[in-house]
């Protein structure tokens, strides 16, 4: 195993708390600040399109932070790796359970309800599931996927790659699987 | 990919547009994202990378291909 001295001398990883908060915001950012400028663009684009796909497919509905009883979302934790949705998504929930805790108020979330929990007084989640059918379910897919792939990237800008460099090959010959270490 | 994704977005809303073998179509940008990502967490040179996903995206084939089989085979006792 590479140790921690030959990171260091092979790969600049900046800050790696900053290089990690970056990815967790926003993915591939934080390989951006460290200047590994092909991988953050890949790690950008697959993780950016699979999220966007799976929140279009199910009309924005499938990220939202509900932990209550009746509705637990624990796709949301693997949802809550993408940061830039986990953020609008734990403040909506907040918001939301603050006014239902009053019932003289009427429910308003804010940014025109996206990213919100369903409203359980109307139905929203059983409406939802009629309107978007199975899209909504391979939109949570997609989007959990999504946030999973994430927590590898975010790994990644914080400790560099997990087997780093050419280890398993010396002049263009590969060695064998057993040779190989981690 | 965004052009394949962008239409697979607006393959059809309803349950018929996920009821046929078009469903399939679902797996490939999972499949690619997951093991171009997995590669590129793993190493740092592009040949590398390369490589991995190959082996990553294969071994993600295959693996769905058994559970089709025996969830296929499953429900021929249902």
């Amino acid at each position: 195993m590479a140790s921690e001295e030959q990171y260091e001398f092979d790969l600049d990883l900046k800050n790696r708390g900053i290089a990690a908060l970056l990815t967790w915001l926003v993915p591939g950012v934080g390989h951006l600040y460290q200047g590994r400028i092909s991988k953050g663009i890949m790690i950008f684009v697959c993780i950016s399109a699979l999220f966007i796909t799976g929140l279009q497919m199910s009309g924005g509905k499938s990220v939202y932070c509900s932990f209550r009883k009746s509705d637990f979302r624990w796709q949301f934790i693997g949802q809550f790796f993408v940061g830039s949705a986990a953020i609008p998504a734990v403040v909506q929930n907040r918001v939301v359970r603050k006014q239902e805790a009053d019932p003289q108020r009427a429910i308003r979330p804010l940014f025109g309800g996206k990213f919100a929990p369903p409203n359980e007084f109307l139905g929203e989640r059983e409406q939802w599931h009629l309107d978007y059918h199975a899209y909504f379910q391979m939109g949570t897919l997609y989007t959990f996927v999504a946030g999973l792939l994430n927590m590898f990237a975010i790994f990644d800008a914080a400790c560099g790659p997990m087997a780093y460099g050419n280890e398993n090959s010396i002049n263009g010959e590969e060695k064998s699987g057993e040779e190989v270490a981690w | 990919m965004i052009s394949f994704l962008s239409k697979l977005m607006f393959l059809g809303v309803g349950p018929e547009a996920m009821s046929g073998w078009e469903q399939v179509l679902y797996l490939i940008p999972l499949v690619v994202c997951t093991s171009l990502v997995y590669g590129g967490t793993r190493y740092e040179d592009w040949r590398q990378i390369r490589v991995e996903a190959l082996k990553i995206g294969s071994w993600l084939l295959v693996l769905t291909a058994c559970v089709f089989a025996v969830a296929l085979l499953l429900s021929f006792f249902n």
